[in-house]
C-alpha cells in the first residue's frame, strides 16, 4: 500500500515536498522572519494593494517634484500656492492639473485592482470546473512542469542574488547617504527636531561612568604639557590660603599620622651632619644670653640664703650633738673615776656670780 | 648650757677644724710660692721641693699665728666658731694677747694636754690650768666682754640652751 500510494501521488505534491525543505532551510538560515511570517493574502488583494501603493508613491513624487520645481522658480509665485495649500484650498495652474491627473489615476487604479479581483475569480472558477482532455491536459502539465522547474532553479538561485543584492547595496547605500547626509545640516536638523533636554534626562551618567576606564585615560594624558600651560600664580591668587587652612582640622590629620615611623625612617645622623652649627652659634649673642639670665637670678642673695639656712641647721646640729657627747663622756669618766654628783662645768665666772648672789 | 666649760668632744672636733684650716693654708702657701716661681721662670718651672722640717716649722708658726690672732680678737678660731665655743679668762672676759700667744704655743707644742680635760672635773685642759683660762658653751656671734664691762653670764641670751 504505502508504494503504491507513493505512485498515486500527484506531481505537484513532489514538487512541494522538494521545496518544503529549500524554504525551510533557507528561509531559516537567511531571513528567519519570513517563516513564521503569516500566509500570504490572496493575489487579488496583493495586486490590488501593489497599484495603491506603487499610485501613492507617484502622488508623492510628483507633490515633491512639483514642490522642488515651484522652489526653483523663486520665493514670490510659490508664496501664494503655498499659501493655498496650507489651507487645503483649490490650487490653480499646474498644480491643479496634476491634481486632477492624479485624481483620475486614483480612480482609474481602484476600478482597476476590482476588475483584476473580478477576473481573477471567474478564470479560478472556469479552469476549475471545465473538463480536461488529453490534449488540453498534456500541455499544461507539460507547462506545469517547466514553471515547477523554473521555479525550482529560482529558489536554489535566490540566496545567490540576495548575496549580490545586498553587497551592492552595502556599497550603494553608503554613497547615497553621503549624498544626503551633504545636502543636510545635521546640526540644525538636531537642533530643531531632536529633544536634548530629554535624551540627556534619560541617560544613566553613573553607569557611563562606570564603563570609562579613568585610568588609561589619565595614562593618555600628558600632565606636564597640561601644568605648564597653567597660570598658576593666577591660580594661586584666587585661593584664600586662610579660609582653607581654617578648615583643615590639623590634629586630626596629625593623629593619623605614624610619626614614629617617620621618625625612624629619617637619617638624623645625616641631618645632624649637615647642620652647621657653629654658624648658629656664632650668631647667638651668648654673653647677652649670659647676662641676661645672671641678671634675672640673684645669685648671690640665692646662694647666701642656702648657705644661711644649711650653716644654721648643720652648725645647730653639730653643736647639740658634740655638747650631747661631751657630757656623756664626763659622766663615762666620773662614774668609771667614782665621782659623786655632776661634773663642775660651771664656768669659774658663772661660779663667782652664784658666790656673788644674795 | 650656754656658758658651761665645755666637754672633750666639742673641743677635739674644734681642734681637728683648726688643723685642718692651717693644712689647707699652707698648701695654698705652697701652690702660691710654685705659681710666683712660674711666673718668674716659666722655662726652668719645677715644682718647690718639700722639706719636711720646713713644712714643719712654717705649719707650726703658722698654728701658733692662728690660735693666737683668734683667741686674742673674738675668743675664738674657725673651728671653735663652728662648735660654738670660745676660750676667755676665768672670769669670762677676754684672753690678753700674751696669754693667748702663750696658751697657743703650748696647744702647738704640746697637743695632747688637751685631753685632760677628760678627767679634769673642771673640764680643763693642761694648756686651761697653766694659762689660767676656761673654754665655755658661747654659740652666739658677739664678742667676749671686756675686763670692764659686766661679766659674760650675767648677759642674758636670746636662746634657750640645748
Amino acid at each position: 500500500m504505502p508504494d503504491r500510494g507513493g505512485d498515486d501521488v500527484p506531481p505537484h505534491n513532489e514538487v512541494s515536498r522538494v521545496e518544503e525543505p529549500i524554504r525551510s532551510g533557507e528561509g531559516a538560515r537567511i531571513v528567519p522572519l519570513r517563516t513564521a511570517a503569516p500566509p500570504p493574502p490572496p493575489f487579488t488583494e496583493l495586486v490590488a494593494q501593489s497599484i495603491r501603493i506603487a499610485v501613492g508613491i507617484a502622488t508623492l513624487a510628483t507633490e515633491a517634484l512639483v514642490d522642488a520645481v515651484t522652489r526653483t522658480l523663486g520665493p514670490e509665485p510659490d508664496a501664494g500656492a503655498e499659501v493655498a495649500d496650507e489651507h487645503g484650498g483649490p490650487a490653480a495652474g499646474f498644480p491643479l492639473l496634476a491634481g486632477a491627473a492624479l485624481g483620475v489615476t486614483v480612480e482609474v487604479v481602484r476600478w482597476g485592482a476590482r476588475t483584476v479581483e473580478t477576473l481573477g475569480r471567474i478564470a479560478e472558477l472556469v479552469l476549475g470546473l471545465a473538463p480536461r482532455p488529453a490534449f488540453v491536459k498534456e500541455p499544461i502539465e507539460r507547462a506545469t512542469g517547466v514553471a515547477e522547474r523554473l521555479d525550482a532553479r529560482w529558489r536554489e538561485q535566490r540566496p545567490h542574488d540576495e548575496e549580490a543584492a545586498g553587497d551592492f547595496l552595502r556599497l550603494l547605500v553608503p554613497q547615497v547617504a553621503d549624498a544626503v547626509l551633504d545636502q543636510l545640516d545635521l546640526n540644525e536638523l538636531v537642533r530643531t527636531r531632536v529633544e536634548i533636554d530629554r535624551l540627556v534626562d534619560g541617560v544613566d551618567v553613573g553607569r557611563v561612568v562606570e564603563r570609562l576606564d579613568l585610568d588609561e585615560i589619565v595614562a593618555r594624558l600628558d600632565l606636564n604639557a597640561i601644568v605648564q600651560r597653567l597660570d598658576l600664580n593666577a591660580v594661586v591668587d584666587r585661593i584664600s590660603i586662610d579660609e582653607i587652612v581654617g578648615r583643615i582640622d590639623v590634629d586630626r590629620i596629625v593623629s593619623r599620622v605614624d610619626l614614629d615611623g617617620v621618625v625612624s625612617r629619617i637619617d638624623l645622623d645625616a641631618v645632624a651632619s649637615r647642620v652647621d652649627i657653629e654658624a648658629v652659634v656664632r650668631r647667638l649673642d651668648l654673653g647677652g644670653i649670659a647676662q641676661e639670665v645672671i641678671d634675672e637670678i640673684d645669685l648671690t642673695e640665692i646662694i647666701r640664703e642656702a648657705m644661711g639656712s644649711m650653716t644654721n641647721e648643720t652648725v645647730g646640729g653639730i653643736r647639740v650633738q658634740s655638747m650631747n657627747a661631751d657630757r656623756a663622756i664626763s659622766r663615762l669618766v666620773d662614774r668609771v673615776l667614782q665621782r659623786r654628783g655632776d661634773r663642775d662645768g660651771t664656768s669659774s665666772a658663772a661660779s663667782q656670780d652664784l658666790e656673788d648672789s644674795p | 648650757m650656754q656658758g658651761r666649760r665645755a666637754g672633750v668632744i666639742s673641743r677635739f672636733l674644734a681642734d681637728a677644724i683648726d688643723l685642718i684650716v692651717v693644712l689647707a693654708s699652707l698648701a695654698a702657701i705652697y701652690f702660691v710660692i710654685a705659681g710666683i716661681r712660674f711666673l718668674i721662670r716659666p722655662r726652668a718651672f719645677s715644682w718647690p721641693e718639700l722639706s719636711a722640717l720646713n713644712l714643719g716649722t712654717l705649719g707650726w708658726i703658722l698654728l701658733i699665728a692662728y690660735l693666737t690672732l683668734g683667741w686674742a680678737n673674738t675668743g675664738r678660731t674657725f673651728g671653735k666658731t663652728v662648735l660654738g665655743l670660745r676660750v676667755v679668762d676665768l672670769d669670762g672676759t677676754r684672753l690678753p694677747f700674751w696669754r693667748s700667744l702663750a696658751r697657743a704655743v703650748l696647744c702647738a707644742a704640746f697637743p695632747i694636754g688637751l685631753f685632760w680635760c677628760v678627767v679634769s672635773s673642771q673640764n680643763a685642759s693642761v694648756q686651761d690650768l697653766i694659762v689660767r683660762s676656761e673654754v665655755v658653751y658661747d654659740w652666739e656671734p658677739r664678742l667676749p666682754v671686756d675686763h670692764d664691762a659686766p661679766r659674760f653670764a650675767t648677759v642674758p641670751t636670746g636662746r634657750s640652751p640645748a
